[in-house]
């Protein structure tokens, strides 16, 4: 199990910036399906990587999947080297972002965000029609249901 | 309908399919919810979800 709100808080005391996307994000919006992990893109600066990595350190973030003893360190230099991370941790599966297929960066994605206020601190999400907009160009069989679900969310929302 | 929902309908038909199958009612019931209660509903989903898994393993364990 992931504790979401335990992730969005450690973000947030080390000043990560960060897009929160993906199923957390869909949920954000009214999305009923269930997701295990929560899916985040980073700002690829080296400041906010450093931050990053000492947020999550604690918790000893590995690569989901991995055989036992692969070697993997997590510090700046592995995600300076990477780009995206499917991550287990001791507060949950946490997938690492650095660009989306189809959708860009941080940089072109934090203007099409909402600000939320839970769990005692503030985090970007991604506004529904870009999340959508990211699920369409990610082109996966698997999404079509998500997408339709997020479709009819707007159109729920638009009758408001 | 609006112009918007109107052109996504008119260039995905198969989106349009799956939306048939999408059942609003419990779309409708997490709108009436927060933010933040709608990441912990998701979050007790997952804690339920993990006592049946175990619920399961510990079932064909035993047959």
């Amino acid at each position: 199990m992931t504790d979401f709100a335990k992730v969005l808080q450690v973000l947030a005391q080390n000043q990560v910036a960060y897009v929160l996307v993906g199923g957390v994000a869909a949920t954000v919006h009214g999305s009923a399906r269930l997701t295990q992990d929560i899916d985040l893109l980073y700002q690829r600066s080296p400041d906010n990587i450093r931050r990053l990595v000492r947020a999550l350190d604690p918790y000893r973030p590995y690569l989901r999947g991995a055989p036992v003893g692969l070697p993997f360190q997590w510090d700046e230099q592995t995600v300076e080297q990477g780009l995206n991370f499917t991550l287990t941790t001791a507060i949950g599966d946490i997938d690492l972002f650095g660009e989306l297929i189809g959708g860009g960066t941080f940089e072109k994605l934090v203007a099409h965000t909402i600000r939320l206020h839970v769990f005692g601190v503030e985090c970007a999400c991604l506004d529904l029609e870009h999340l959508i907009t990211v699920k369409r160009a990610a082109g996966r069989p698997k999404d079509l249901e998500t997408i339709a679900e997020l479709e009819a969310l707007r159109e729920e929302q638009d009758k408001d | 309908m609006s112009e918007r929902a109107s052109t996504t309908r008119a260039l995905d038909p198969l989106i349009e399919a799956y939306k048939q199958h999408v059942d609003r009612t419990l779309l409708r019931e997490n709108l009436k919810l927060t933010h933040e209660q709608r990441i912990a509903k998701l979050m007790a989903q997952q804690e339920f979800a993990a006592i049946l898994r175990q619920a399961g393993r510990e079932a064909h364990k035993k047959a």
